[in-house]
């Protein structure tokens, strides 16, 4: 089957006059662009919908505080990544996160699908996104990462690398790696 | 039996047109784990609710200090 790329992911999930718009121009193009994206990272690397929320309205917020350094950087992806990956990694770390019981499963199962989707589609897009969240769980965290940076077309294993602090090398290696781990598990998931 | 293989690759073939043309597969099949997650990021997409809480943070946010050549032209 032909996966949907992630250019068809960013596909408007309501008419573009009806979206609420961003009071800042610079952000709401930033946040138009990118938004979709840091969304999903946080949802998988947190595996709760209203964390992953909370992380992308928290994530652009800083984007806002920091438009100045931001302008003139080239790569607003990489940058919005980098806030994203770190915001993300400073929930895990908390005691809460770690010790209070998360509703998440269901959470993360029931954020919403497309609202052209039929009913079969959800149910399908439910299952195969619960398996994909243990799959994901099961890894390492440095290759759930690395898989959810790679998925994204847009950026380079050079970039990916200098999100993960490691050269595009090393980058190369490790995926072939956590490809193997992600399909074991995928497999024991089924 | 060449004429059960020739049936059989026919019924393969219309049975192959004929998903395609629907845009339905039996079974979701990926080749990668890059794939399954692009498939999966495309059925999640952030609530409109935070370009609403974003709005709503920014108007709290402080507003920038105006520059001292700014306040020394008065504009």
């Amino acid at each position: 089957m032909q996966s949907p790329s992630v250019t068809d992911a960013v596909a408007p999930s309501a008419p573009v006059s009806s979206r609420p718009k961003l009071d800042s121009p610079e952000l709401a193009r930033i946040y138009a662009e990118h938004s979709h994206q840091i969304y999903y990272l946080a949802l998988r690397l947190l595996g709760d919908a209203t964390q992953a929320e909370d992380a992308t309205h928290d994530v652009f917020l800083k984007a806002f505080r920091k438009l100045d350094q931001f302008r003139g950087d080239a790569n607003a992806r990489t940058w919005l990544y980098r806030i994203t990956i770190n915001h993300c990694q400073n929930l895990l770390q908390t005691w809460h996160h770690r010790h209070v019981f998360s509703n998440a499963d269901e959470a993360v199962w029931e954020t919403r699908a497309t609202p052209t989707d039929s009913p079969l589609r959800v149910l399908e897009t439910k299952e195969l996104g619960e398996r994909i969240q243990k799959t994901l769980d099961a890894l390492t965290e440095e290759y759930r990462l690395l898989l959810l940076l790679v998925a994204d077309e847009k950026l380079s294993y050079a970039e990916i690398g200098a999100l993960t602090n490691q050269s595009a090398d090393a980058v190369r290696g490790k995926l072939h790696r956590a490809r193997k781990a992600f399909a074991t598990h995928f497999e024991k998931f089924a | 039996m060449n004429d059960d293989v020739k049936r059989l690759q026919q019924q393969q073939r219309q049975d192959s047109q004929l998903d395609q043309q629907t845009g339905q597969s039996k079974a979701l099949e990926f080749d990668s784990a890059e794939e399954v997650l692009r498939h999966d990021a495309a059925s999640h997409q952030p609530p409109d609710r935070v370009v609403e809480r974003l709005n709503e943070s920014i108007a709290k946010e402080p507003k920038p200090p105006t520059s001292w050549w700014r306040k020394l032209l008065g504009s």
